[in-house]
């Protein structure tokens, strides 16, 4: 009986030890797994952002950053009327890139996701990524080109007797420069998502009745809301920060926040104020990303990912 | 040099491609730079030289580095504000020399960064006489930077939009006949420099309280005529393209260019006078290469550096040298031309003589924060 007992103990002891070298691995996994990650957004992310932070109470003198808590950066920024007007004109032109580069190209998305061949959509997808080989900085003055005064759009309008139209230099340049950015993303983004609705949804949305459309806004759109609301997400953000659009495509006129932070640093090394420009793009797209996720898993059985 | 010219232009060339290429360098410079600098201290036969774009090339300094044996380890840059970012983080010894725009050295001199230099050392009798004693490079008794290149930023324009005429006053601007082809450098100080000359400041710097606000009450009627702020590309583009008649705060450095890919691009001097650039070359104090530094400094305020300085493919260029003037006209008479660099009675010293070309400046009774500020609310309106 006692021994029978020690045996019993002695089991349990090698399952717990077992448990323990099981949970060890687990962690080691873990780590292994996660611990560069972590490394990596804590070296390149958090310590830059706080850095960026901490600078924004720093002060400028004769040129030199100088270590300091001072609030007269914040002030001065955040009183500026044009810095608010560059706000509001970063977010209407991120917006509309966001809504215009979601709006066409979804019916490409559809295509290619849901009635391609798998032969046409690898096609599809190859075509997609291609615009990524050329520097985006190129691809923006080629439409410098294209838009121009005497540009191929205006030659065309010509032969009517129309235009020359102002394309560029003005906030229409700029969302298209940000829709040449972001289109590519935006489509992949919606064709892998658009990939993945179960096709017997569609099926069964079809033997209830549905038309061809209600099909697409009552079964498919909910079905791929998350990779559809992300993607105008990422429009989002990245056209919020670009550059190169608003200044070549835009002509710096009028300037958006990322042209503001250039100029601080040109008039006088403000690294400070530029800062807290950066800052306060940094706290807009993470407000706008939190109300993209809620509204990508809002009652979703998705939901718990989060 | 780019900077006076063209605050956020990247290094310059001919053509887009060659923009491009030469951004793509400078990127691969600046990536590279901790490394050429750690090798460049071991050894003794080199200089590290901040400097603008285009200035390291071997059409520049090829002469130089097969006489003496020197390897130049240059750390190009596009606008001054950069120049002042990079010397301050970087190390003591990181640089030999620096090439600047004369306005910048003496915050460099403020900043305790340079070495007093000896005239005697240089051959500062082949300079014309006006830039023997250059006021901007004089502290005290104490020699800081020897000039190597200048120009002037007055009105670039289509000659077959406007004529000489036109283009003789700042108030052409204002013109119907350039609504929505007036275009803006994207860099604040030869604009409004301009703008300040215009309105008949002789010192376009130095003005009043009073005087700036003013100044920005008169920039802000210009833009009902503006196209868009532009970088180098951008106005270099424009002009190419039919998008920008005129352009203040340009200047031959630019046209000279166009021109060599044939548009119908020139410059001028309005009657009011245009905003000088000049580009200096400064020893930094205790280097412990000052005699190949001296030799660097002779090389390119010499007749063979200066000649290979004023026509580089990146940017023409003026130089302060008679004798290498000289010589220009006698070997690339046409790049003398281009430049108004020719025995010529209205050559660009007799210009420079009759005071339209006045030396640029930091603003000096408002900060350049203000005058950037005003510039931005400009783009803004």
């Amino acid at each position: 009986m006692q021994g029978h007992d020690l045996a019993q103990n002695g089991g349990k002891a090698a399952v717990a030890g077992g448990r323990l070298s099981h949970r060890a691995s687990r962690l080691g996994f873990r780590l292994f797994f996660g611990g560069p990650l972590v490394l990596w957004q804590g070296a390149f992310f958090v310590a830059p952002v706080a850095f960026m932070v901490v600078m924004t109470f720093w002060s400028v003198r004769n040129y030199q950053l100088s270590p300091d808590f001072t609030f007269s950066n914040w002030h001065k920024i955040l009183t500026e009327y044009y810095v608010w007007d560059a706000f509001l004109r970063s977010l209407i032109g991120a917006g509309l890139a966001a809504v215009l580069s979601t709006v066409i190209s979804f019916p490409c998305a559809y295509y290619l996701g849901l009635k391609a061949s798998p032969r046409v959509r690898l096609l599809g997808a190859c075509l997609i990524i291609a615009p990524f080989f050329t520097s985006f900085l190129v691809r923006a003055y080629t439409w410098r080109t294209i838009l121009g005064d005497q540009g191929i759009v205006n030659a065309f309008l010509g032969w009517f007797n129309l235009g020359p139209a102002r394309l560029t230099n003005d906030l229409f340049g700029t969302v298209v420069g940000y829709m040449t950015l972001v289109m590519p993303l935006v489509l992949l983004l919606q064709l892998f998502s658009l990939a993945a609705v179960d096709r017997r949804l569609i099926e069964a949305g079809q033997n209830l009745g549905c038309s061809p459309l209600q099909t697409i806004y009552r079964v498919i759109v909910p079905a791929a809301r998350n990779g559809i609301v992300l993607a105008a997400a990422f429009a989002f953000v990245l056209s919020f920060g670009d550059l190169i659009s608003p200044q070549v495509l835009g002509g710096s006129n009028p300037p958006t926040l990322s042209i503001l932070i250039v100029d601080q640093v040109r008039g006088g090394l403000q690294w400070p104020r530029a800062s807290v420009i950066a800052v306060m793009m940094v706290v807009t797209l993470t407000a706008v990303v939190a109300a993209a996720m809620r509204l990508a898993y809002r009652g979703s059985k998705d939901a718990d990912i989060r | 040099m780019v900077d006076k010219r063209f605050g956020s232009g990247l290094a310059v060339g001919q053509t887009r491609r060659g923009f491009l290429k030469a951004g793509a360098a400078a990127g691969s410079l600046a990536l590279a730079a901790p490394m050429i600098i750690r090798k460049a201290r071991a050894e003794d036969k080199v200089l590290n030289w901040l400097t603008y774009s285009g200035h390291s090339a071997d059409e520049v300094i090829g002469p130089f580095v097969k006489e003496t044996g020197i390897q130049i380890r240059a750390k190009e840059y596009a606008d001054g504000e950069k120049m002042l970012a990079l010397i301050h983080g970087s190390p003591p010894g990181t640089f030999d020399l620096v090439t600047s725009d004369a306005p910048y050295v003496a915050l460099l001199v403020k900043s305790n960064l340079l070495q007093p230099m000896n005239p005697a050392d240089y051959n500062l009798n082949d300079f014309f006489p006006e830039f023997r004693h250059w006021s901007q490079h004089w502290f005290g008794d104490k020699l800081m930077a020897l000039l190597t290149s200048w120009g002037y930023n007055g009105l670039a324009y289509n000659t077959e939009k406007l004529t000489a005429e036109d283009v003789s006053t700042y108030d052409v601007m204002w013109s119907d006949k350039v609504k929505g082809k007036l275009g803006m450098r994207d860099w604040y100080l030869p604009v409004m420099g301009c703008i300040s000359a215009g309105m008949g400041h002789k010192h376009p710097y130095n003005i009043s309280d009073a005087q700036f606000a003013a100044l920005k009450k008169h920039m802000f009627t210009l833009k009902p005529n503006v196209a868009g702020f532009w970088d180098f590309a951008g106005v270099f583009d424009s002009f190419a393209n039919g998008g920008a008649y005129v352009i203040p705060g340009c200047g031959d450095w630019i046209t000279g260019l166009l021109q060599r890919a044939n548009h119908p691009i020139a410059s001028a001097v309005p009657k009011e006078g245009a905003i000088m650039w000049t580009e200096s070359i400064s020893i930094i104090r205790n280097t412990p290469r000052l005699e190949n530094a001296k030799k660097l400094v002779r090389y390119l305020t010499g007749v063979e550096g200066q000649t290979r300085l004023m026509t580089k493919s990146s940017y023409m260029a003026n130089g302060p040298s008679e004798a290498a003037w000289k010589h220009l006209v006698q070997v690339k008479p046409k790049e003398a031309e281009m430049l108004h660099m020719t025995d010529k009675p209205d050559n660009i010293m007799a210009t420079l003589r009759s005071g339209r070309i006045i030396p640029r400046r930091l603003p000096k009774n408002q900060s350049m924060e203000s005058w950037q500020e005003a510039y931005t609310e400009f783009q803004n309106l």
